[in-house]
């Protein structure tokens, strides 16, 4: 594994910035501390595995209000207001791109890499718990394996995490 | 009035580059939407195409494939293509430079990124 030495805090914020503002139109502002949904919230929760240059596994826990919202920006240009698959679509895209922006950021500019198909699945009662294990697919469990960070967006909480190999550019270690 | 081929297996991601293009000044375009890169050369074949901007990694037909069997095809071949993709690497950008790509983006796209690729391409020949 020859993954550049960045500081993932850094990495992970420049890319979910891009990412909100870009194709949410929407400041994200990192939280310091922060916590994930209270329990009982309706969420998507969405993630993807990291295939090349390391293993890994980038998830997001995203209120459903928020993604709707987001949808609507998106889906403008239509008459009538996005349906669920298309709101589902739009997590699914936001964390594609999210994801090739943390991995790309992280991987040297020679490595060729490789993201898996997003996983997306709406929650109705969120439990509070984290999402865990690459290739697990979607669940609720935990203990956490991963790095979690917490952004504000449109006075939502977004959750993002990132599990795995691609964990070891935090802080510059290898 | 252009016709312009949009290939993304993803809606969200169909619909966004629509609304950055016409920001870019492609209104009034027509766009045809499809799923994969197959689908995109049959919409080239049966009805021509001014601009296709493809995703990469697609199901059926991918991004490369498309740009693999486009470069094959005399009749094809002078068609622009911008590819947006959120994996992309220089080898891969190389490879579809080589196949004939006007240009390799990263996700996500601008309208402004857009107008600066398409500018030169479209000004002569106008809207």
């Amino acid at each position: 594994m020859n993954l550049e030495k960045y500081d993932l805090t850094q990495v992970v914020s420049t890319a979910v910035s891009a990412t909100f503002e870009g194709m949410a139109f929407t400041d994200a502002e990192p939280l310091g501390e922060g916590s994930f949904p209270p329990a009982g919230s309706e969420v998507f929760l969405a993630g993807l595995d990291v295939i090349k240059p390391a293993g890994g596994r980038v998830s997001i826990v995203l209120p459903v209000r928020l993604a709707r919202e987001i949808a609507d920006n998106i889906y403008s240009i239509n008459e009538n207001a996005p349906t669920e698959e298309m709101i589902t679509d739009t997590v699914a895209e936001l964390l594609n791109t999210l994801a090739g922006l943390i991995v790309g950021a992280v991987a040297p500019d020679t490595a060729a890499f490789a993201l898996g198909l997003p996983e997306t699945s709406r929650i109705d009662r969120w439990q509070g718990a984290v999402v865990s294990g690459q290739g697990s697919g979607i669940a609720q469990k935990g203990p956490e394996t991963g790095k979690t960070f917490f952004f504000t967006v449109s006075g939502e909480t977004l959750s993002v995490i990132v599990e795995g190999d691609i964990l070891s550019a935090r802080d510059g270690r290898d | 009035m252009k016709r312009i081929i949009l290939a993304d297996d993803s809606c969200t991601a169909r619909m966004f580059i629509r609304q950055c293009l016409e920001i870019a000044g492609f209104t009034g375009a027509e766009f045809v939407e499809v799923a994969d890169g197959k689908a995109a050369l049959e919409a080239i074949r049966s009805g021509g195409a001014d601009l296709v901007v493809t995703d990469l990694t697609m199901p059926v037909m991918d991004g490369t494939e498309f740009m693999k069997r486009k470069a094959a095809s005399p009749r094809l071949t002078d068609t622009p293509v911008v590819v947006i993709t959120s994996a992309n690497n220089p080898a891969k950008e190389k490879e579809l430079m080589e196949l004939g790509a006007l240009a390799v983006l990263k996700k996500p796209v601008t309208p402004a990124i857009l107008a600066e690729v398409l500018g030169p391409v479209f000004t002569e020949e106008g809207q």
